[in-house]
């Protein structure tokens, strides 16, 4: 018996290390790209070189904002696939903590990042977030009636605060079971090609592009709701960023990104509606900051996706930015 | 509670702890803990179904009891006649119910007739099939003088509900079963490890094959009116190794935890799919059914002792009655039925029992002859799963006349790196099954000669394809017979 059990238990311990090795030491082996651009952002902390702007938001404005298109301003961009204002603070407060504070801090989330999180938790999954700060985000959301908000992905799907704070350090500490399709579907072969996107990255200064198709009417997530209904947790890390900023006088251009036409022409008045009354709210608690937060929209031709701008999207909609700054410096 | 899951994965070291440790040495412990844990396992799905299942234990213990002290061969019948009634009606109504309201009234709407019969909204007790075949073969047994009953609840329980068994099978025997249940039994270290390598077998057909096969296979199911006929044969080869790999996985597992725990279950697959006629595939298809359908009804109604007519209707009788048995719909009934019109011509020529061995045993490969026996009985057996797998009749024949069309000889639609790493991983799974043919299951012998690093760099793989492709477990789908 006690034979039985010894091999089995060494058989597993086995097995264990050498998964937990292969997740902890490879993980450009077998990481898709959020990890390189959350990579980039950690390593944009402790580089010791403040861009004066700094863009923070979602896949939106990462793919969105080119800094190398800028003519004559000094951009970074630190925005992450699939974040919402949670991951938006963290950033904001890691660049102030590292003495990185930009002069501008340009803020943008798509309207339905402020309702759900719409992607696996990437910012535990690849490292934004200290255990700290695990500990931290799920405090608040304790204060706000554990509210769930990554509700699509594993983490956040039970009604127990703990299980889903157990399930954060789980993915944090690389619990294989959070990372078995990904090993499945790179079997560790993604090395050359994270490499090479880890370049990019770096010399795109934090920018990362979807694709390149010249075209796009269909319709965005936005689209598909009714009601704008912010999560209390999302909204309340916005303001604990607009918080911040005020605290260390740091300047805030609050953004919105562009829809497509398709999108803005199909988007429900209602949405919209509800949507500019949170931004009033905000606009009136927060007079410093300066809002573009209106819906907007961009050609079908300027988008890759429903989503995402394309290059040449990318490079109209980064000459804004790039036109506000200098429009908000002259006053 | 799946098999395949993060709850049973430590569920079941608890009850192995608790079991070799805690109650070592005290066998009336040893089955009340089982049968406390068996409860829980089953009660994990719907509490309330725990009642029926009491029930229904109680129901053939005490008519198991009444039928052997019955002073006459009224009195027996009449017990057995209650038990039977009342467990097939349970079946009847869980299952039935609503297939028959729905039928019935089909038939007076095609009579002309106005039809206003209401369906209810029952839900299948999981596993009912299968502790009902259990309870009633104890029943059939006293009856017929086979067994003594036992006047151990907590035993006959156990037997009953044994959680390893309970909701998809081995259909076990009182005959074989309940003597180990009252006998003590002591951890066998070779019978563990077996039981280690039975379940990881089981793991890797269940998660690895059959649910990367059931992905594929249902997209071309579900949308079978827009692919192609090549695409459609492949959604029927995926299917078929979805089922084996599906329930034939499930029996690994639970034979192998029942070894853990000092068990042996009944053996339920043995490589049908190299079967060389369709009546050798039935022998070893699901056995623990097929020799229940055999003992409880096939010799009662005279089996193949009769004239001609007899042997056709028998086996027309066992084969619908085991399609019905496998759920209520026509669909399970034609696909019963045209196993019987496979088999009966192998009976009526007597040629039903020509393959009885294993395939070129103790060779490698098959001489011609066994392998065109064997892609024959593969071919028709694909056939009849699509029946067994479309959602209705029509469904099945649309699919099937889609498969023979010109586009059978083009390219699949949806052939991708995916689909092709899923046929790499069938076309392993079918080399490592050929060459354990003779063992009990696939990894039975395979490997077991290679030196240590190798054999367990074999399980480190298969435990690591395990992992990689669990997570996205689907239910066994014969929980739902």
């Amino acid at each position: 018996m006690k034979k039985f059990i010894f091999k089995t238990l060494v058989f597993l311990a086995v097995w264990l290390v050498v998964i937990w090795g292969a997740l902890y030491f490879l993980p450009l082996n077998y990481s898709g790209y959020t990890y390189v651009v959350s990579e980039n952002v950690m390593s944009y902390m402790k580089s010791g070189k403040p861009a004066k702007y700094v863009t923070v938001g979602d896949s939106r404005i990462m793919a969105g904002v080119q800094p190398n298109v800028m003519k004559k301003e000094d951009f970074y961009n630190l925005s992450l696939g699939g974040a919402t204002p949670v991951e938006g603070y963290f950033t904001v407060k890691k660049l102030i903590e590292n003495k990185m504070q930009p002069e501008v801090l340009v803020l943008s989330y798509a309207p339905f990042h402020l309702t759900i999180h719409d992607t696996y938790p990437r910012p535990v999954g690849d490292g934004l977030l200290t255990a700290d700060e695990i500990s931290e985000l799920y405090d608040v959301v304790e204060k706000n009636g554990n509210e769930v908000f990554w509700e699509t992905d594993k983490l956040s799907v039970s009604d127990y605060s703990w299980v889903n704070r157990f399930k954060a350090y789980s993915v944090k500490f690389k619990n294989p079971m959070f990372y078995n399709a990904e090993l499945r579907n790179s079997l560790l072969m993604r090395y050359r090609k994270n490499a090479q996107l880890q370049k990019k990255v770096k010399k795109d200064k934090g920018f990362h592009s979807y694709s390149n198709h010249k075209f796009s009417d269909q319709l965005n997530r936005e689209t598909r709701s009714e009601h704008f209904e912010p999560k209390k947790v999302l909204v309340s890390y916005l303001r604990a960023t607009f918080e911040l900023a005020r605290k260390n006088n740091l300047q805030v251009i609050y953004l919105a990104a562009p829809f497509n036409e398709a999108s803005f022409n199909s988007v429900n008045k209602q949405y919209v509606a509800e949507y500019n009354a949170l931004f009033e709210r905000l606009k009136r608690e927060y007079p410093e900051v300066v809002f573009y937060s209106d819906i907007n929209a961009y050609p079908n031709d300027l988008f890759t996706d429903a989503s995402h701008l394309n290059h040449d999207g990318t490079v109209r909609f980064s000459h804004k930015i790039e036109d506000l700054v200098t429009e908000y410096r002259k006053k | 509670m799946l098999f395949n899951s993060i709850e049973f994965a430590l569920f079941f070291p608890i009850v192995f702890i608790l079991y070799w440790f805690v109650f070592k040495n005290h066998l009336k412990a040893q089955n009340i803990m089982l049968f406390v844990a068996s409860y829980y396992f089953y009660c994990c799905w719907d509490w309330r179904f725990g009642f029926l299942l009491a029930f229904s234990t109680a129901l053939d213990f005490y008519s198991g009891l009444a039928i052997d002290r019955a002073g006459t061969k009224v009195r027996k019948k009449m017990w057995l006649i209650i038990s039977v009634g009342i467990n097939l009606g349970f079946l009847g109504f869980f299952k039935y119910y609503n297939f028959f309201v729905e039928s019935f009234a089909q038939m007076l709407e095609g009579l002309g007739m106005q039809a206003n019969m209401g369906t209810l909204n029952i839900i299948l007790p999981v596993g009912i099939s299968f502790y009902t075949f259990h309870g009633l073969s104890y029943v059939f047994d006293i009856y017929n003088d086979r067994i003594k009953p036992t006047t151990n609840i907590i035993n006959y329980t156990l037997f009953v509900s044994f959680f390893p068994l309970l909701v998809a099978g081995p259909i076990e025997r009182a005959t074989h079963l309940l003597p180990q249940v009252e006998k003590p039994r002591k951890f066998n270290y070779a019978q563990a490890v077996d039981g280690m390598r039975q379940i990881l077998w089981g793991l890797f057909k269940k998660i690895v094959i059959a649910d990367s096969c059931a992905e594929f296979a249902n997209t071309i199911f579900n949308n079978s009116d827009t692919f192609g006929g090549s695409t459609l044969l492949l959604g029927a080869l995926f299917f078929t190794f979805q089922i084996y790999g599906d329930f034939s996985g499930y029996t690994d597992i639970a034979l192998g935890i029942a070894r853990l725990l000092g068990f042996e279950l009944l053996k339920n697959f043995n490589f049908p799919y190299f079967s060389r006629d369709i009546a050798e595939f039935w022998r070893r298809w699901h056995i623990s059914l097929s020799s229940w359908f055999k003992d409880y009804l096939y010799i009662p109604l005279g089996g193949s002792k009769g004239g001609t007519w007899m042997k056709v209707r028998n086996t027309f009788i066992i084969f619908l009655v085991s399609g019905f048995w496998h759920g209520a719909n026509w669909t399970f009934i034609v696909w019963g039925a045209l196993n019987a019109v496979y088999f009966l011509p192998l009976l009526l020529t007597n040629k039903n029992r020509n393959n009885i061995g294993t395939v070129a045993e103790g060779k490698t490969l098959p001489t011609l002859r066994e392998l065109t026996g064997m892609v024959t009985t593969f071919t028709l057996t694909v056939f009849a799963w699509i029946f067994f797998r479309a959602e209705s009749v029509g469904h099945a024949v649309d699919y099937i006349n889609g498969i023979f069309t010109k586009s059978i000889l083009s390219k699949p639609e949806i052939l991708d790196a995916r689909m092709l790493t899923t046929i790499g991983l069938v076309v392993a799974f079918i080399i490592v099954e050929w060459f354990g043919r003779e063992g009990k299951y696939g990894l039975e012998k395979f490997g077991v000669t290679w030196k240590k690093p190798f054999r367990y760099a074999m399980y480190l793989v298969l435990f690591t394809l395990i992992y990689f492709y669990f997570g996205s477990e689907q239910e066994f789908i014969y929980f739902q017979f």
